[in-house]
């Protein structure tokens, strides 16, 4: 399994139960783990009893957890902005450029920037202190727009240093300057800016395509829907170069069903596993069992063994 | 030196290739290194002479006029590309052009004033060829 890799799905299928199970089990094969939680519910902390905030603290030897919050990161950078805007310009602008930045917190498509923001500062920083960094996600969609952004954000940057350049080259022209172009051009603190995010970006990009570093896990049900869902999320991601490793089929029932309504259940559900063979095929599936009661840190072992026990 | 600038910055108009490239080509001329391969070329050489003769006779200096013109140009397009939204065009990035805002922001005013009064499409096009009083 590879150093860095993502656990997405439909809403409710499990994906914060298997991811921290993954996680549970790569930290038991001695594995120096880290969980990062991304999704906005926040149920890891509920998994395993403990409090996990948005600095990194240790779960257990060798499992370290983080939760991160699209809304928390946004409010600070826009802080950080707020704050370099003092020094900078009058304070008549200053008031017209802070309504400009409230407008901003609260448009669509923030949170899930900084989300992506803070995700590529840990996978950047983090990489070498961890073996192993696991992502638990929010719903399918938004995941996969999320890790599609460096894809739109590339081009769009490198279009705005390009006309900045070509706006800087041609006023050293007209200033009879033409000779210092590069270095007028080097001075710029909005190029400096921009160049260093289109670099970062260019970085996730790289870690996200190259298939022995990232991988992608998606949780599914044995039910229709989430088959669907899945399927095309696949898709998506493949076009985008990012490699799907396996499938996790969850809540999956015990075998020695009595009661008629159960059996009826239970043979739709072989149905549907046979059409997940079918759907992804060549694909690792892995598949967990559902459990008596829900999973929380007692039982969360239980879990985790079943991982070890499907990867050998 | 301001020859040189000119010429230069006739042959990003021309070109459309960077500045470097158009230093090249201007060494090139001026080492007599004519090798003229194709009525292409030919047609190049004649266009950049008429527009190199044509600015450096332009005593009025409207050449560093247009070219400081370009280059706010280039700078609204630019703006436009970070802060559209303040025009109501919906940019998906606003979120990341929000860093650069303190460098911007003086600008920011006048290129709302000038993109909204650019619906004088005309008089602007007069006062790019010098039509305007």
């Amino acid at each position: 399994m590879n150093k860095i890799v993502f656990f997405g799905g439909k809403g409710g299928v499990g994906k914060t139960t298997c991811s921290a199970s993954y996680a549970l089990h790569s930290a038991e094969k001695g594995l120096k783990t880290l969980l990062v939680s991304t999704d906005p519910a926040h149920s890891t902390s509920d998994i395993f009893g403990k409090q996990i905030t948005e600095k990194i603290n240790q779960l257990l030897p060798n499992l370290d957890a983080i939760e991160i919050s699209g809304e928390k990161e946004s409010n600070l950078y826009m802080d950080r902005v707020r704050e370099s805007l003092k020094n900078v310009v009058s304070p008549v602008i200053v008031a017209e450029i802070n309504k400009q930045i409230d407008a901003a917190a609260i448009s669509p498509g923030t949170e899930e920037a900084a989300l992506f923001d803070k995700m590529i500062e840990i996978i950047v920083l983090e990489s070498d202190h961890y073996d192993r960094i696991i992502f638990d996600t929010a719903p399918t969609g938004h995941t996969v727009r999320l890790l599609t952004l460096p894809e739109l954000l590339g081009g769009w940057l490198e279009s705005l240093i390009e006309k900045r350049k070509k706006s800087i080259s041609i006023m050293s022209m007209a200033m009879n300057q033409a000779k210092k172009t590069d270095e007028n051009i080097g001075k710029d603190e909005v190029i400096k800016i921009l160049q260093a995010r289109y670099d970062r970006i260019s970085q996730a990009k790289k870690i996200m395509m190259d298939d022995n570093l990232l991988s992608f896990m998606f949780v599914i049900n044995a039910e229709k829907l989430p088959i669907d869902e899945t399927r095309k999320a696949i898709d998506i991601l493949e076009k985008y170069n990012i490699l799907v490793d396996g499938v996790v089929v969850n809540k999956i029932l015990p075998d020695d069903m009595t009661d008629e309504f159960w059996i009826s259940k239970k043979r739709d559900e072989q149905m549907y596993l046979e059409m997940i063979r079918e759907t992804f095929k060549g694909k690792k599936i892995y598949t967990l069992p559902m459990l008596k009661s829900d999973v929380k840190a007692d039982n969360i072992e239980v879990m985790a063994e079943k991982f070890s026990e499907l990867e050998k | 030196m301001e020859l040189y600038n000119l010429m230069s910055f006739i042959f990003v108009k021309i070109n459309k290739t960077d500045r470097n490239s158009c230093y090249n080509y201007i060494h090139k001329i001026r080492g007599v290194n004519l090798e003229v391969q194709s009525l292409e070329k030919i047609k190049e050489y004649l266009t950049f002479f008429k527009d190199f003769f044509g600015a450096a006779t332009d005593f009025n200096r409207r050449s560093r006029d247009i070219m400081v013109k370009e280059a706010h140009d280039v700078m609204d397009e630019f703006i436009l590309l970070c802060y559209g939204d303040l025009l109501g065009i919906p940019i998906p990035t606003t979120y990341y052009s929000l860093e650069i805002l303190p460098l911007i922001a003086e600008d920011l005013e006048g290129w709302q004033f000038r993109m909204i009064s650019k619906m004088y499409i005309w008089q602007q096009k007069w006062a790019d060829y010098g039509f305007d009083a």
